[in-house]
């Protein structure tokens, strides 16, 4: 993770939030807004890593023109 | 490659092509200048475009191609059907190309829809939701609204089997009706959708959705979509909300923003020029910098480009830019930096930091997920 001088409250809030949702899992990926699984769907949350192939994360690191609006 | 900043490897992103600046619509919002010029691409420069763009080292894995106006289906399905031709003849080595057209619905036809199925085109429609708000802003030369033929297009896309991403200007007017954009997204099955606020990126406008009120309006329409998007077994894809929560829960980087990165976006005008970062640039004039075209197929490789003098005074100003946003801004790791057109639109310079783009589109739906997300975690914890 990025890391600025003197670290604004921004990010300390995301770095709290990631701790928090690694003890909320396991998450289920088809049950917004990211409850734990309680269906029957099968679909676990995969470690982060193991969801995007190494072309969807790098995708996932840009912020994409936005007149195109095809994607994330 | 190397980018200009000196950390991750880049590649060309994305490649626009404007075939022709004509628009066959006149929406009250639109700052492109050319809109009602019928200058076209020839089959001439668009064979030099691909022969730049294939040659090019900036190509990865896929080239990702965008045709982009004006209207780009102003121009008939032939000019397409010969267009692809070249884009074949000018990829021997078969890279994929990903190709997606950002159109405003009004010209699709069955023939278009067979052309699209077959080329495998991504498409974005312009859809500024139910047909009181689309038709606010979206008319035609006459005035007149153009929601039912936009409409028929988009019957047209899904009964062919093609899944369109629906482009929503949000205006004063549509943030106010957060319910009814939903419920248009839901009744027509749309699955995916990216909101972009009213803006005005040319030095003649006055910025819209700019005051203390419009922030707020923002973030109480975010609010909305996120309690209605709970309710929903399947919601849309939400480009500003999903996008985000992704980037808060994996990334490991900063963000980088393609419009300020040289070459991540390389853009063409139908006389062949060439720019780079914000696309909104290849139109633009500008008392100071006169135009923002670093190149021409017909003269230079898409690598020389980092060699021309206007690029070089321009991307330093950019670069100055983004180091102000990286050292003042707890907002950069969601943002990178910032869209280099609307610093110069509304601080008058690329060397700038903020601006109401940010504040609204950057700042405020991170604030607004991370409240989100936050309670949504607190209440899990909590239990029922």
């Amino acid at each position: 993770m990025h890391k600025m001088d003197g670290e604004a409250p921004v990010l300390e809030r995301v770095k709290k939030l990631r701790k928090q949702l690694e003890i909320a899992a396991p998450l289920c990926l088809t049950d917004p807004p990211y409850a734990p699984c309680s269906s029957a769907c099968g679909k676990m949350a995969a470690a982060p890593w193991q969801q995007f192939s190494v072309v969807e994360l790098d995708q996932r690191l840009w912020i994409a023109w936005g007149e195109s609006g095809t994607r994330a | 490659m190397s980018d200009q900043l000196g950390f991750l490897p880049v590649y060309t992103q994305e490649f626009i092509i404007q075939p022709t600046s004509l628009c066959n619509i006149n929406c009250r919002y639109c700052y492109l200048p050319d809109r009602l010029s019928p200058r076209s691409i020839d089959a001439r420069t668009l064979a030099r475009v691909f022969a730049a763009i294939f040659t090019s080292s900036l190509v990865g894995e896929r080239v990702r191609i965008v045709w982009h106006a004006g209207e780009p289906m102003t121009l008939p399905l032939s000019f397409y059907a010969e267009a692809y031709r070249l884009m074949d003849l000018a990829n021997p080595r078969q890279i994929p190309v990903e190709s997606v057209f950002q159109t405003n619905g009004t010209r699709l036809t069955q023939a278009w829809c067979d052309f699209i199925n077959a080329r495998q085109i991504q498409i974005g429609i312009s859809l500024d939701g139910p047909q009181a708000i689309h038709d606010a802003n979206r008319v035609d030369r006459q005035g007149r609204g153009t929601f039912a033929r936009a409409m028929r297009g988009l019957d047209l896309l899904q009964r062919n089997g093609i899944d369109p991403v629906v482009l929503m200007v949000l205006t004063r007017q549509a943030l106010d009706a957060p319910d009814a954009l939903w419920q248009f997204l839901l009744e027509h099955r749309l699955t995916s959708v990216a909101f972009l606020l009213e803006e005005a990126l040319d030095t003649a406008h006055e910025i819209p959705l700019r005051s203390a009120a419009d922030r707020q309006r923002y973030r109480a329409f975010l609010q909305r979509i996120l309690t209605l998007r709970e309710s929903c077994a399947h919601p849309p894809f939400v480009r500003e909300i999903d996008g985000l929560i992704d980037r808060i829960k994996y990334l490991t980087h900063p963000v980088r923003a393609q419009a300020n990165i040289p070459l991540a976006v390389i853009s063409f005008d139908c006389e062949g020029n060439i720019s780079t970062f914000s696309p909104e640039l290849l139109t633009q004039s500008h008392p100071r910098y006169q135009n923002f075209w670093f190149g021409n197929v017909f003269e230079n490789s898409l690598e020389e480009l980092l060699n021309h003098p206007h690029f070089r005074v321009l991307n330093a100003e950019v670069q100055r830019g983004v180091a102000r946003c990286r050292e003042t801004c707890a907002y950069f790791l969601f943002c990178g930096g910032g869209s280099p057109a609307n610093k110069l639109s509304e601080n008058g310079t690329f060397a700038s930091s903020e601006t109401v783009h940010c504040a609204l589109h950057i700042q405020t739906t991170t604030d607004v997920v991370l409240n989100y997300l936050e309670h949504s975690i607190e209440s899990v914890q909590e239990g029922p």
